[in-house]
């Protein structure tokens, strides 16, 4: 019985305890701590040109801010939400929400009339919709003034209904580039390639000539995905864009959309490429069951010499391979130039829109917090934070204030801003890889057209899922190379009406 | 059967079930290990990682070093807790009203709670209700929808059914209210399946994700699977933080096992009662 009596003054306190922390955590205590974390340096700085105002002029309002992403260091969100406070009285609410269930979360919530005052909004559908059900609000007053109005105007096609602007544009694309090891090159005293035939020589010597000097045949020269995510660099030396979202592309000259895949001889080209590779063993033979996580720690542990990645980032990459390998650098191949040009290529668009909501009850101040948490305060916010309140810069290096700040710093998400906005602190391994991809191609973004398509909806997975057969299996040996007309003539039927529709959309939209 | 190929048998069987072990064993083992191992370690390729070759705590460190894991850690105790509670007693009062034939209606209840294991109300509806409760944003929207299943609800129902009717009728004749009876009488004698039902609601509050990501949106409001599964995302996307990236395999192990040992470290307590439990609930249902 006592035995009985002391296991139940155990449990109760553990059920107890839980409840009354998890009832104390409400969002004052946070405000509480962001007031004695920010200094009053920060007080009434606007980032967006506006006045600097009091609380007492406007009265106080609630708004919630909702995007895809994970946690970020809670001082950084507490900078922007006491900035936003003390300059608009608005007691602003920063809800990062798991990009896979992202879309899912914002249309229920739009349904149930409940979105935040400002989302980030990646569907294009989604936004159509919403704009056809006035639930966004238009921001074309903001794209008048700086910096929006210095920005191309591609970077608001996305968010453009009927001539109107909707979103602001977060990030800008920039493309995928060849991370290679410096050591190795220098190593085997590689001549970096300009060509598809010198890029295969580069990679050869990376499988073949021992560059990490164990003396064993155990490395590669890289590898890629069954899915041919992050290949465009490659397969882009032979056609003018990727063959992921069936190779659409603008052909500029004719005004008209069309595929890569019709480009028969291109597109041999390119798979022979990758045949060779793979019966040589350049491509490492795994690649057939490669997944994205794989691919980079195959980089990272030196069983492959290349590996593709977005060129911002290479930064914590850099750092992380040298844990391993203190010897081991990185950066990025330069370009390649192909048949259609440089290898490196992107859309000339943003990758991320924000919009404003009709749920807000001052559009006009809603309007005045989104300004600020794009514009490049905004974001530097909170990225990092603001110098001499969150990190301060000593001998070129960053050192932190803000606690847990550094956990979350990534310089490549300052360098995907649209606007071009200088780096807290120097960062030579990202503006060197920057410089490296310096003269890439920007393509059309036809994302407008495709997603208000209809038959991309219906066939567009179809066609991707034969696309990955019959590469993979050319690839690999098990078709030949001819047999890549056999692909066109069974897609073809289905591209041809995807096609028709995306053009006549194009025309339309134009 | 001889006493030799019985005892071969056994062998065999044994055999048999030291492999089904093994087999269930090696993934928690590699879970583990690489958890522990360096990231230039734990990221290399083609090895079976089943004893770190390093051992380093960083990934623990890293996220425990993440803002807002502890109270993460307690929104997802006073989820599992308070929400456990509430389900086995609401559970509980339910089963044991309807285990009485005699009352007017119980059939169609009975079917309507039987109506929600063949049709699931979508999302859309429940967000509705939620939002109409005001709950959005509450650690009461994750705990209060997911109060009453129907299968619990059918477990108990069997469990209380095959109670002697003697004993709540000698209780009503010494007094007891029909609640009385409930507590003072039947729930003491119902450890078995009370436990079984108890890590079921446990084990699902614990787990609890989507709920959570669709009703709340304080950041101070994450239960440990949101903040974990989003440190899982840092460290495979490209626009996270230095740390995460750094870090790579191992940490993700690592959030692996923050997810469960918690929650692992209940079942030895209620093992007893669960394996019991389950076979009342099952052998004369």
């Amino acid at each position: 019985m006592k035995k009985k009596r002391t296991l139940f003054g155990a449990i109760i306190p553990l059920l107890v305890i839980p409840i009354i922390a998890a009832g104390c955590g409400s969002s004052e205590t946070n405000v509480g701590q962001s007031g004695e974390s920010v200094p009053p340096a920060a007080h009434n700085q606007s980032g967006t040109g506006e006045k600097p105002v009091t609380e007492n002029e406007y009265p106080e309002m609630d708004m919630r801010y909702m995007l895809r992403g994970t946690d970020k260091a809670r001082s950084l969100l507490d900078l922007m939400e006491k900035k936003v406070k003390e300059r608009w009285n608005v007691n602003l609410e920063i809800e990062m929400v798991d990009k896979n269930i992202y879309e899912e979360k914002l249309n229920v919530a739009f349904a149930a009339g409940n979105q935040a005052d400002i989302v980030e909004i990646g569907n294009q559908s989604l936004v159509a919709e919403a704009i056809q059900n006035g639930a966004l609000i238009p921001v074309d007053d903001i794209i008048q003034r700086e910096p929006w109005n210095q920005m191309p105007e591609s970077f608001f096609k996305t968010s453009s209904v009927d001539g109107k602007v909707y979103g602001l544009p977060q990030f800008r694309s920039l493309p995928e580039t060849i991370y290679y090891r410096v050591d190795w090159a220098e190593k085997l005293n590689l001549k970096l390639p300009t060509t598809p035939d010198e890029l295969y020589e580069f990679l050869y010597a990376m499988a073949k000539s021992d560059p990490d000097g164990d003396g064993v045949d155990n490395t590669y020269g890289f590898t890629i995905r069954p899915d041919f995510n992050e290949t465009s660099a490659y397969f882009q030396m032979f056609l003018p864009v990727h063959v992921t979202n069936m190779g659409l592309y603008l052909d500029e000259e004719e005004g008209v959309i069309k595929s890569s895949y019709y480009l028969i001889d291109d597109m041999k080209a390119a798979l022979a490429w990758f045949r060779r590779a793979h019966a040589e063993g350049v491509l490492d033979p795994e690649w057939i069951l490669e997944v994205q996580s794989n691919s980079e720690d195959k980089f990272m542990t030196g069983k492959t010499g290349a590996w593709m990645k977005g060129v911002q980032w290479i930064g914590p990459r850099a750092a992380k391979i040298k844990q391993g390998n203190p010897d081991a650098e990185i950066t990025s191949l330069p370009i390649v130039n192909g048949t259609y040009g440089a290898n490196y290529a992107t859309i000339n668009s943003s990758t991320a829109n924000v919009y404003l909501t009709n749920t807000s009850k001052d559009t006009e101040r809603a309007k005045l917090v989104l300004e600020y948490l794009l514009s490049p305060e905004g974001t530097l916010d909170m990225a990092a934070g603001e110098e001499g309140v969150t990190f301060t810069v000593e001998n070129g290096e960053i050192h932190w204030l803000a606690e847990g700040a550094e956990q979350y710093y990534n310089s490549g998400l300052i360098a995907s801003i649209p606007i071009d906005v200088e780096l807290p602190a120097p960062d030579p391994v990202l503006e060197n890889n920057m410089e490296r991809a310096r003269g890439f191609r920007l393509v059309e973004d036809l994302a407008p057209y495709v997603s208000a398509s209809e038959a991309v909806a219906r066939r567009g997975a179809d066609i991707k899922k034969v696309m990955e057969e019959y590469f993979s299996k050319i690839i690999i040996g098990d078709l030949e190379l001819d047999q890549y007309d056999k692909f066109v003539e069974e897609v073809s039927g289905d591209l041809d009406a995807i096609l028709e529709e995306v053009n006549a959309i194009y025309v339309t939209m134009n | 059967m001889g006493k030799g190929n019985s005892k071969l048998f056994d062998w065999i069987n044994m055999a048999g079930f030291v492999w089904l072990a093994i087999i269930m064993l090696l993934p928690f083992l590699n879970v583990i290990t690489l958890s522990l191992e360096p990231a230039h370690i734990a990221a290399e390729t083609g090895v079976l990682h089943l004893f770190p070759r390093e051992i380093t705590f960083e990934a623990y460190i890293s996220i425990w070093q993440y803002g807002s894991i502890q109270s993460a850690f307690m929104n997802s105790a006073f989820i599992t807790v308070t929400g456990t509670l509430l389900a086995v007693l609401a559970t509980g009062m339910l089963a044991y009203g309807l285990s009485h034939r005699e009352i007017t209606g119980m059939r169609l209840i009975t079917y309507l709670a039987l109506l929600t294991m063949v049709f699931k109300t979508g999302i859309m509806p429940t967000y509705m209700l939620v939002k109409h409760l005001g709950l959005i944003d509450s650690l009461w929207a994750v705990i209060i929808p997911q109060m009453l299943t129907a299968f619990n609800l059918i477990l108990m129902k069997v469990f209380f059914e095959q109670l002697p009717k003697e004993l709540s009728e000698s209780a009503r004749m010494d007094g007891c209210t029909e609640m009385g009876t409930f507590f003072r009488i039947i729930i003491p004698i119902s450890a078995p399946i009370i436990a079984t039902i108890s890590l079921f609601y446990a084990v699902e509050y614990w787990n609890e994700y989507f709920t959570a990501v669709m009703f709340l949106t304080s950041v101070d409001k994450k239960p440990l699977q949101v903040l974990l599964r989003e440190i899982l995302i840092e460290s495979v996307n490209e626009g996270s933080g230095a740390d995460s990236l750094n870090l790579g395999k191992n940490m993700k192990m690592a959030t692996a096992v923050y997810a469960i040992v918690p929650i692992l470290f209940v079942y030895p307590f209620l093992q007893k009662h669960f394996t019991k439990g389950i076979l009342l609930g099952a052998v004369k249902g």
